[in-house]
């Protein structure tokens, strides 16, 4: 009994490899691990993107008065003071999240590389996963 | 402020019992590839025929694909647009809890902001869609926007369940794609090597 799997378009004549239903538990999870990573990856830089704004922002307002805070789709006034407050509060939560991210981004990219040299010492060349 | 939505399963993957609510079918996993080829063709040198259903198999579920990308970008970008909302509804109560007027500058047209100042007012609007606003009182209008924040958070955990199941489907499919072809290659090659 012989089967054998390429990703790609490999020279079929080497390949003697058995895929298991564990081998395409791993290929499967991988595949959706990388997908995984590419969404955290964005959202990581996205809120730290956020997170860049607003601490200008807080630089801006430090001199203020009054501020126009956006809520929703209008500016409402709010003094400085508050402004600056919730603008913390904002940056918090930002902080929060970019940290669960970031943690689970870890995770998952240990598990990759796990996973990718598992099925590269059992699969070598026929096996692409780059 | 949404959870991490849908990684359980991106991560952790699915049992072998797991049946998608959703109905996404599950693409089977070939044991034994010479069994399977000549479970379905006469002349196993010839997977043509395997190659095509395969093929197509992999073409619906690509679609699916398609759709449920959209789908998840719609909902990521619904969830924080309620949040908007219910943060400013919550302003509102807060201001009018404490007996202040709120003095706003709102959006007349694109670029013309103009002020505005709400004196002591109970009631919220919101717009419901289809041309349609109603009015409501700022607890009401707070539990509504809670339920539809809860619906759309739902909605986007169940868009990853079902990516990430599919996405599975998919590379099942790849690889069975790439197994049946070098069969193919393989014998061929071997009935060749005999003459």
């Amino acid at each position: 009994m012989s089967h054998r799997m390429t990703k790609a378009n490999l020279n079929p004549s080497e390949i003697e490899i058995d895929v298991t239903w564990e081998d395409q538990q791993k290929i499967n999870t991988f595949g959706r691990l990388a997908n995984r990573v590419v969404e955290l990856e964005e959202e990581i830089a996205k809120a730290k993107e956020d997170k860049n704004k607003l601490t200008d922002a807080l630089e801006e307002i430090i001199l203020s008065d009054d501020v126009k805070y956006l809520v929703g789709e209008v500016f409402v006034d709010v003094e400085g003071d508050d402004a600056e407050k919730m603008l913390e509060d904002e940056k918090l939560n930002l902080d929060k999240q970019v940290s669960i991210k970031e943690a689970e981004l870890k995770k998952i990219q240990d598990t990759s590389k796990q996973l990718k040299a598992a099925l590269y010492l059992k699969f070598g060349k026929n096996i692409n996963l780059d | 402020m949404s959870k991490t939505t849908g990684s359980g399963y991106l991560s952790q993957g699915f049992d072998d019992s797991y049946v998608n609510p959703r109905g996404i079918p599950r693409a089977i996993f070939i044991d034994n590839v010479e069994q399977y080829v000549s479970s379905k063709v006469e002349d196993i040198t010839n997977v043509e025929p395997i190659q095509r259903v395969l093929q197509d198999q992999h073409s619906k579920y690509a679609m699916m694909e398609v759709r449920l990308v959209n789908n998840r970008q719609n909902l990521k970008q619904k969830v924080p647009e309620i949040e908007k909302t219910l943060k400013a509804v919550r302003l509102l109560k807060e201001k009018y809890e404490a007996d202040e007027t709120v003095k706003t500058h709102y959006q007349l047209s694109d670029n013309i902001y103009v002020k505005a100042e709400l004196k002591k007012n109970d009631k919220v609007a919101l717009w419901l869609g289809a041309n349609v606003m109603v009015e409501y009182s700022f607890d009401e209008a707070i539990k509504l926007l809670e339920s539809s924040l809860e619906s759309a958070t739902n909605g986007l955990e169940q868009t990853y369940e079902d990516y990430a199941f599919l996405k599975d489907q998919k590379t099942t499919t790849e690889v069975n794609m790439s197994r049946v072809h070098n069969f193919g290659v393989k014998k061929r090659q071997e009935l060749k090597n005999k003459k």
